[in-house]
């Protein structure tokens, strides 16, 4: 060992480097596989649909009748059932008016227990 | 081992530490990419809900304003009961597998996607929900059992329909179960 040659000392250096880097590549790529699985239990998770459904039901009941009481318990049971959520709304019509318009108020409440929604609507309808 | 030199084996050891070090590297870096997370089966889970809300989506829609709804036409058939309700479900099944097949272009997914579909309603009466089942896929398993796939799947999906049943409105909630076989 006592002729030991200093040449090729920047070859190894560089050698460190790339197993290094190639390392923490490794770890990245790791680490980015498992963001697709939280990012798709999230979206899961989340009642999207339900709530559309929901709202999308409300607005049809504000249309055809509004004032039932049939459609209202309707709505609850079966959204208690079936999306396990607590949903109530309130219609009032012609809330607000104007020259071309009167404007229904729709009160939408969602909630799943993770999820709350609320909104306040106002649908538009011509005189 | 006749020449008694001893140069060179520095050299030699680097060589050996430099070839294991890239080599679990390489290892390490070919490993994770090809790794199957369990991301990617909610990846397609998230794809067959949005599959299934959107052909329930279509079939509320209906072609035209004069026109009901293909999923209202349903309800209203099983509001009626009796021969109407047996079909209702005919004709729901031959839409919604229509719909499912325009989801997506390939055949192959569309086959191997499965489905079972019920109504839900409210009773008057009892205050409680009562169901109707519209039918399945039908290839000869209704349902899938947990013993047979190795996770259960829990896509469901549904609207909610308005009807008219002449006396009075009411609403339906049409849902479908989705699951890949």
């Amino acid at each position: 060992m006592e002729r030991m040659n200093e040449d090729g000392q920047w070859i190894v250096l560089m050698g460190f480097i790339v197993s290094v880097s190639l390392f923490v590549l490794a770890i990245i790529i790791n680490q980015s596989v498992t963001v697709g699985q939280t990012t798709s239990e999230a979206v899961l998770e989340f009642p999207k649909n339900e709530i559309t459904e929901v709202r999308e039901a409300v607005i049809d009941i504000a249309k055809k009748d509004p004032s039932s009481d049939i459609l209202k318990k309707d709505l609850y049971a079966l959204s208690m059932d079936r999306m396990n959520a607590v949903v109530y709304y309130d219609i009032t019509n012609k809330k607000y008016e104007d020259d071309y318009y009167k404007y229904d108020e729709i009160l939408i409440r969602f909630n799943n227990g993770v999820t709350k929604y609320n909104e306040t609507y106002w649908l538009p309808e011509k005189k | 081992m006749v020449i008694s030199d001893d140069c060179g084996q520095l050299f030699t050891i680097e060589g050996l530490v430099a070839g294991l070090i890239m080599l679990s590297a390489a290892f390490i870096v070919a490993d994770s990419i090809t790794i199957y997370t369990p991301g990617d089966a909610h990846i397609s889970d998230m794809q067959l809900e949005q599959l299934g809300s959107d052909a329930l989506l279509m079939l509320d829609t209906a072609n035209n304003y004069s026109e009901k709804s293909t999923l209202r036409t349903v309800a209203e058939m099983i509001d009626n009961g009796g021969t109407d309700a047996y079909n209702a479900s005919i004709l729901f099944k031959d839409a919604f597998k229509n719909e499912l097949a325009r989801g997506s272009g390939t055949s192959e997914i569309v086959d191997s996607i499965r489905y079972n579909a019920t109504v839900y309603y409210r009773n008057t009466g009892s205050n409680s929900v009562m169901s109707y089942a519209l039918g399945d896929s039908g290839t000869g398993e209704s349902q899938p059992i947990g013993s047979e796939v190795s996770r259960q799947p829990e896509i469901s999906t549904g609207r909610l329909v308005l009807v008219d049943d002449g006396a009075q409105n009411r609403i339906y909630r049409v849902e479908v179960r989705l699951w890949r076989e």
